[in-house]
């Protein structure tokens, strides 16, 4: 894994409670979504688009929209750099 | 990484020492619907199994499996063949080298794009593109196709996964076609023992048997860990090539911890210029038991029957744990915009047992109860590879698959259905969605339909 994007893992893993919800990152490639990493565990919910930009996604399950707001945030601070 | 994993006078001995009781049977049927992968041995006893009412139990289980695991869905895509152009000269194929009497053909562009429209026209949303193996359909050429069909949409019809049925590639060359999005990388080994492969394959790259059983390995190398393995049922014992694909599956599992995807059995059929030799062929009745016990030995492999076989056979088979078949297939270069469906041999690469229309296959699926689903959900959700294998339990597909096969089905019948399944497909969607016993899901999928019917597209859980 590459540094912005494990150092992006564990700042989430300071917010995702495991059992409450689950995020995992994937990289675009086509129309194909390939898995990174997840934190929390399967909610068997309706994933959500957190975050994306040109290269990455952020889907998650079961999270608040204050969350979500944080989580975006983190998105871009860490991965932002990476589409340019 | 071990390149030499498959055995033959292992798989052989592990055959023939294989004594089947009606005990140890029952045995390895439970750990089955336990939903456990089999090993060799296991297999082997299910594969040795000859009595009536052993196979009677086989199927019965095998029924069973695909019932708690797939429930009523089966998954539809059409093959579309891109260039039948090829280097090499296996025995059994109307796209040999040597047989002159083929017509030679790759697509252009603009007949891309004419042949995908009159898929997406039918409703279609799964392909597999196929390439002979040549010079012509390297890497660059196969990246360039896939980015043509995703980008091919005619009015609310679009591709939304392209798998790909390809000669074995260089990491590098896989790395470039991971990076255009594709499904499913697909290499059958045709037969996994090797002094059979080196007769029916005796020029061409394809001669060489590790080059092409590594070739799933270069691919997980390079990131793809969406791979179908299979074999062309026929070439030599059937039961020795059931433990061949089990090999091969325990060989992913254990170096890359994910198997394949699929697996594919097709049975060999015949084409032009080609004789066959009729040693090995497989009868229906052992086609079914090869089905049947593949179930049980991977309960969470999907399981893909081409048109290869006949519909009445199809219609049989399906329920012994297919998950997958193609429909409205045609073989033909530019097949999908011709009105003949007899085929041309000279044409094609071999002969077809179920030419009817996507529609037909649509039609007779609805009235067995099944749920016809297009869904792609997955892999455009990253729910693929080591991910995907934690929603390898009954409860994701309750959860995602049938709700993503009712959503898809509704848009195949709210664009592209016939009348008479308009008709029988309401009434099907309505079925299930009242079998769902979850009030919360039921209203989530209900209001989803609802969006449906309203234009929304490509909605999924």
């Amino acid at each position: 894994m590459e540094p912005e994007i494990f150092a992006f893992k564990n700042k989430l893993s300071e917010l995702i409670p495991a059992e409450e919800m689950k995020v995992w990152l994937c990289k675009k490639e086509g129309k194909r979504r390939n898995f990174i990493f997840k934190l929390g565990q399967e909610q068997f919910s309706t994933p959500q688009t957190v975050a994306e930009n040109q290269e990455y996604c952020l889907l998650a399950q079961q999270i608040d929209e204050q969350l979500k707001k944080d989580l975006t945030a983190i998105f871009n601070h860490y991965l932002e750099r990476r589409c340019e | 990484m071990p390149t030499n994993f498959i055995k033959a006078e292992k798989l052989k001995s592990i055959l023939a020492s294989a004594k089947p009781t009606a005990e140890k049977i029952e045995q390895v049927i439970n750990k089955a619907l336990n939903k456990e992968r089999l090993s060799l041995t296991e297999t082997a006893l299910l594969l040795k199994a000859e009595k009536k009412d052993w196979i009677d139990k086989i199927f019965a289980a095998a029924k069973k499996l695909k019932q708690i695991i797939y429930g009523d869905r089966v998954v539809l895509f059409a093959p579309l063949y891109i260039g039948n152009k090829c280097i090499n000269n296996c025995q059994y194929c109307g796209f040999k080298a040597s047989n002159t009497e083929v017509q030679r053909c790759t697509l252009s562009d603009k007949e891309i794009e004419t042949q995908v429209k009159a898929l997406e026209n039918q409703g279609q949303k799964r392909l597999i593109l196929v390439y002979g193996e040549h010079p012509d359909y390297d890497a660059e050429f196969i990246a360039h196709t896939v980015k043509l069909v995703y980008q091919t949409k005619e009015e609310l019809g679009e591709i939304r996964r392209v798998n790909i049925n390809a000669a074995p590639l260089k990491v590098a060359d896989y790395r470039q076609l991971k990076e255009v999005g594709i499904g499913t990388y697909q290499i059958f080994q045709e037969t996994y023992h090797p002094p059979t492969y080196q007769r029916l394959h005796p020029s061409g790259p394809k001669a060489d048997f590790q080059w092409r059983i590594t070739g799933l390995d270069r691919a997980m190398q390079a990131g793809l860990d969406d791979v179908g393995i299979g074999a062309l049922f026929g070439l030599y014992n059937w039961k020795y090539e059931v433990l061949g694909l089990l090999a091969h599956t325990e060989h992913l599992e254990e170096n890359y911890g994910v198997g394949p995807h699929t697996i594919s059995f097709p049975r060999l059929n015949p084409a032009t210029n080609v004789e066959l030799d009729e040693e090995y062929l497989v009868n229906d009745e052992e086609f079914k038991r090869l089905v049947a016990i593949l179930r049980l030995a991977v309960p969470y492999t999907g399981l893909i029957l081409t048109a290869r076989e006949k519909a009445e056979l199809r219609r049989e088979v399906m329920e012994l744990g297919v998950s997958q078949i193609d429909a409205g297939t045609r073989i033909e270069m530019k097949g999908y915009t011709k009105t003949e469906t007899k085929q041309n041999l000279n044409k094609e690469q071999f002969k077809l047992g179920d030419t009817r229309s996507l529609e037909a296959v649509i039609h007779e699926l609805i009235n067995d109860g099944y749920l016809p689903s297009f869904c792609t959900a997955c892999y455009r959700l990253g729910r693929t590879g080591e991910h995907f294998m934690e929603f390898a339990t009954p409860g994701f597909i309750k959860r995602y698959c049938t709700p993503n096969a009712l959503l898809t089905f509704k848009e195949y019948l709210e664009d592209y259905a016939s009348q008479r399944n308009q008709e029988i497909g309401q009434k099907l969607l309505k079925q299930k969605l009242t079998a769902i016993k979850k009030p919360a899901l039921q209203r989530e999928i209900k209001k989803k339909l609802e969006r449906i019917e309203n234009g929304a597209r490509d909605l999924c859980f």
